[in-house]
């Protein structure tokens, strides 16, 4: 029994030797070095690039963009639609490229080529508004809006009489549409809006729009003149 | 051993010094037999009681004998007050001796028994210390043995689900945590092989970060325990607890198989132990030479393997569900003389497939999924796991040592490193192929805990457990922000003293604790780097008792407060919270969140029946929540409810009643009922994702005689009745709460007995008729139903 007398202190020694080191070691800095917010999956920004098919020099671009916070957030301030108009001639054919931007990175990235690559699980869906037609994409539901300038619910009316026909094709059997490339045909004068959504559809594209997710919704305004 | 032998022995002689005979002769000593190792109760063990030294009673010579149940449980009636030996002995097991002191009407003892392969000396165990249950005043269910083999090969939260008053929140099939009384998150603590699991709990799509396979008890204690483990054990505490490591020479093991039909889930567990016991050369107090350095070692090496593919609902599969995890653990003990020290190290590698329908681009998705009576994913099976996914690895290494102090009292003191890295991969590829395969989201959280405590003798009238706790963590994080990088400090001490009297327990507890905070972010106006700091503090008390009215009745009632701090995530947070299709938006201005909760329950135990009725109250002030802002917030895929972090005045009250009656020694038939009530005064709604009422009955048959290969056989059904949560409030939900579902089981089992093997068998079918149904607290109840039948078969091999 005396034999353990002094023991349970020095027996002690070492775990607290190993706690004092382990609590030490601890102590870096490394939270206190903030990594900057990079969202993988980020879009800012829209371009349609319109050519007119029969006149190469007759060409316009409109963007739309939504620039991001230092969080990874919309800024407060909105999206910029300022340059999202479309001024067509009446009963015209355009050719059309939709263009992609990521520019919380630097150098801004082109998400553009990079849905080409994956252009089996993605898809462009073109909704001219007002329509007579069965609408392409669905109207906002609940507390959704379309994304401006669109207004919300969207005007009724004489419609825009536009067109748009995906001319490109993914590699999927059977091979369906992807929408990069477009080809926008005109009627009479009239005025409106078109949206431009990208839906992401992994292991389920069919060609339609409900399978999958909303990856870009985008509103531009239309003269057909 | 020579030093455990002689305190037990003083221990012994004081008893006999205070042996005054009682002045009637009504008092009774019951408990259970159980393997040590396993927790399984030995039905047939035999018990001799003998009065010890000079109390009158049976004699050594002819001791009164009792036989345990068929769940272990043994009774010994009509004792007088003194000092008694119990001999517990079953075949294949060491003998094993225990000194008990019977003082008031009932006294517990249970009794855990060695394997002893090969050898049935007797072996004699000083004091073991059990498990210690904190408070008895609180309400506490412990899964083992049998009715833990059968929830193997589920995660955390699925096993305890068949727990009164235990629900589990998921996220899909993948994921989930358990809910105590309606609380869980940041106000259930998990305490992992004595550890607080410290991960990123906050977020109910983050599952615990626990392989229930190193655990040969789950525990649930049900109420508020800040006073033991500190804040955040609100609704209360999950303890993860393995067994001892050996202390008798052998090597030993188990083998754990689990086959699943849905998702076709296979899962392999298994550890070696072995140990070098301390007490073989009993020299060591006779002044002998110590024996080898090996004296007193024990290890115990433990892995699991768990994979599955895609779960299948009643009537399609749930695209990407799978999950890969690789486990395992190590455990070295070391015991000379009055010290045991204990390293402990797991690593926890978990991959786990969301279910590809769960993908929403905003609200709109969500409500055009809700419309759907099925989802549009591919309908095939795959072990493969794709985006999105998540990916954790949970690393703990723990540092213990106990001195028993003479006179029967010790002193602990653990220290835990813990580190969580947590990855989230969203639906897609980053869009930049120079990224790489990078995750949407990191989080690397690294905890140091520190906890010392000094516990009285447990036998004595009074005893006193005091201790203080330490705990540093940070977190970074890399990719998207959800939530910041964060640097944290915790303190705390508490004491907690316990009165056994005859009839009447009673005990009461203090606590302080302190909190400081530093979150390290940008600023969204400025862009630069902010650092603000919150500091916090809360004094928690507890005070209750049980009374013994009887044999087999008996009251507790319990007093607590609690408290918890509000996590980053409820400052700071500011971001989409894409499978829930929220926009979350944090407060820095919030204050501590602080419960105060009564439970009281009767407890009625006799060979036949066996029942507890207990009701709660759990009343909290700035109680944190996302309250529905009714704002809206646009991003490039559409738009986004606004739930802003809130506290609010609220209440839970609840009553859990729970009967096990044997009409035969065969049958069995169970019944549970856990009812909740959430209200929040402030909004003066109902609060969302409270539990359901829920209603399970079993009945159970016990096949085979004493002897024969099928002696330990059973055959069982059962039924789990959940109702529909009607009290739900009036916004914040994107649709009302599924209908009434009622699903049936079955479940048999038997124990082989191949020689000196044993084998224990068993088949469980959940859901048996394949029914669809959508569970409140399933998260993803919006895009599918829930998982459809499933039959498991179960294979456990000790050696």
């Amino acid at each position: 029994m005396t034999a353990f007398r002094n023991r349970p202190a020095r027996l002690l020694t070492g775990p607290a030797l190993l706690l004092a080191l382990g609590l030490l070691a601890g102590c870096n800095k490394d939270e206190e070095v903030v990594a900057p917010s990079v969202a993988n999956e980020a879009i800012t920004t829209m371009t349609l690039t319109v050519t007119n098919a029969a006149n190469a020099s007759d060409t316009q671009t409109a963007t739309w963009e939504q620039l991001l916070d230092a969080q990874g957030n919309p800024v407060a301030s909105g999206p910029n639609y300022s340059q999202a108009n479309l001024t067509l001639k009446a009963n015209t054919t355009y050719n059309v490229a939709v263009g992609l931007l990521d520019k919380t990175q630097t150098p801004t990235f082109n998400v553009g080529e990079e849905i080409q690559e994956r252009a089996n699980i993605h898809s462009f869906f073109f909704q001219p508004l007002p329509t007579s037609q069965a609408l392409v994409i669905p109207a906002p539901t609940g507390a959704d809006t379309y994304p401006l300038p669109i207004p919300t619910p969207a005007p009724t009316g004489n419609p825009l009489n536009l067109t748009v026909n995906r001319t490109d094709r993914d590699t999927n059997n059977p091979a369906l549409p992807v929408g990069l490339s477009d080809q926008f045909v005109t009627g009479a004068a009239s005025t409106g809006y078109l949206r431009v959504v990208l839906r992401h559809q992994p292991n389920v594209k069919d060609g339609t729009y409900a399978p999958g997710s909303t990856d870009f919704d985008a509103g531009f305004k239309v003269a057909v003149q | 051993m020579g030093l455990g032998l002689l305190l037990a022995s003083g221990g012994l002689s004081r008893a006999w010094g205070q042996g005054a005979p009682g002045p009637a002769c009504a008092l009774s000593v019951a408990g259970r037999v159980l393997d040590q190792r396993t927790g399984e109760p030995l039905p047939g063990a035999v018990l001799r009681l003998s009065a010890a030294g000079a109390t009158a009673g049976p004699s050594a010579a002819s001791p009164l004998t009792e036989a345990a149940d068929a769940d272990g449980h043994y009774h010994f009636h009509q004792l007088c007050a003194g000092s008694y030996v119990v001999r517990a002995s079953f075949v294949g097991y060491a003998e094993q001796v225990l000194a008990v002191e019977v003082r008031g009407r009932l006294t517990t003892l249970d009794i855990k028994l060695k394997a002893a392969p090969g050898q049935l000396g007797e072996v004699r165990v000083a004091g073991e210390q059990p498990a210690a249950t904190p408070l008895v005043s609180q309400s506490q269910t412990t899964l083992s043995g049998a009715a833990l083999q059968q929830t193997r090969g589920q995660n955390l939260a699925t096993a305890l689900q068949g727990i009164t008053g235990v629900y589990s929140i998921q996220t899909g099939p993948t994921i989930a945590k358990p809910v105590i009384h309606g609380l869980y998150g940041n106000r259930v603590l998990l305490l992992n092989n004595g550890v607080r699991q410290e991960g990123q709990q906050w977020a109910n799509d983050h599952a615990p970060e626990i392989d229930p396979f190193t655990a040969t008890r789950l525990s649930v204690i049900k109420g508020a325990a800040s006073i033991r483990y500190g804040a955040d054990a609100i609704g209360g505490v999950v303890l993860v607890e393995p067994a001892a490591l050996p202390d008798t020479a052998g090597v030993g093991g188990e083998v754990n198989l689990v086959g699943m039909t849905n998702g076709r889930l296979g899962a392999a567990s298994a550890f070696v132990q072995q140990a070098f016991p301390a007490d073989t050369a009993l020299g060591a107090g006779r002044g002998q030479p110590r024996a080898g350095l090996l004296r007193g070692l024990s290890y115990r090496v433990q892995g699991t393997l768990r994979r599955a593919g895609t779960a299948r609902a009643a009537n399609y599969y749930l695209t990407n569900t799978g999950l890969a995890e690789r486990n395992y653990s190590l455990a070295l003990g070391y015991h000379r003389g009055i010290v045991r020290t204990e390293l402990f190290f797991s690593r926890f590698d978990t991959q786990l497939g969301i279910f590809a329908g769960s993908e929403t681009g905003s609200i709109n998705d969500l409500l055009a999924a809700i419309e759907r009576p099925r989802p549009l994913t591919p309908d095939q099976f795959t072990y493969a796991i794709s985006r999105p996914y998540q990916a954790v690895v949970h690393q703990l290494f723990k540092a213990k040592a106990t001195a028993a102090l003479p006179g029967g009292g010790r002193v602990e003191a653990t220290y835990a490193r813990q580190t969580d890295a947590r990855s989230e991969y969203g639906s897609q590829l980053p869009y930049n192929p120079a990224l790489g395969d990078v995750p949407d989201l990191f989080l690397s959280l690294t905890s140091h805990t520190l906890d010392v405590a000094y516990l009285t003798p447990a036998a004595g009238v009074w005893s006193v457990t005091a201790g203080l706790s330490g705990q540093t963590q940070a977190n970074i994080r890399q990719y998207q922000y959800l939530i910041p990088n964060f640097r944290n400090y915790g303190a705390g001490a508490f004491v907690l003293g316990k009165h056994r009297g005859e009839r009447l327990t009673l005990e009461g507890g203090l606590r302080y604790d302190y909190r400081w905070l530093r979150a390290f972010l940008t600023d969204v106006t400025t862009g630069r780097v902010i650092q603000p700091t919150t500091v916090y503090q809360a004094v928690t008390g507890t005070v209750g008792g049980l009374l013994a009215l009887g044999p087999s009745l008996s009251l507790t009632a319990n007093l607590a407060t609690a408290w918890r701090p509000p996590t980053v995530n409820e400052l700071y947070a500011a971001g989409v919270h894409q499978s829930a299709a929220t926009y979350e938006l944090g407060n820095p201005d919030l204050t501590k969140e602080q419960a105060y909760n009564a439970s009281a329950s009767v407890l009625y135990t006799t060979a036949q029946l066996e029942g507890e009725v207990g009701g709660y109250v759990n009343y909290f002030r700035n109680y944190l929540y996302l309250e529905p802002s009714g704002r809206y917030i646009r991003t490039v895929r559409g738009a986004y409810p606004v739930f802003d972090y809130t506290q609010a005045e609220v209440i839970f009250r609840g009553l859990d009643a729970r009967a096990s009656y044997h009409p035969t020694q065969r049958l069995t038939l169970t019944s549970a009922a856990s009812l909740l009530w959430a209200w929040n005064y402030s909004a003066n709604d109902y609060l969302i994702y409270a539990p359901p009422n829920r209603w399970q009955n079993s009945v159970r048959l016990n096949l085979g005689g004493p002897a024969g290969i099928f002696r330990q056989s059973y055959v069982g059904v059962n039924n789990l009745l959940v109702a529909r949560q009607n009290r739900t409030p009036a916004s914040g939900d994107y649709a009302p709460a599924p209908a009434a579902y009622n699903l049936w089981g079955a479940e048999a089992g038997t124990i082989l007995h191949a020689g000196p093997r044993v084998l224990d068998l068993s088949l469980t079918v959940s859901n048996l008729f394949n029914r669809e149904y959508r569970d409140y607290l399933n998260r993803f109840r919006y895009y599918a139903a829930d998982l459809g039948q499933n039959i498991q078969l179960r294979l456990r091999v000790p050696f």
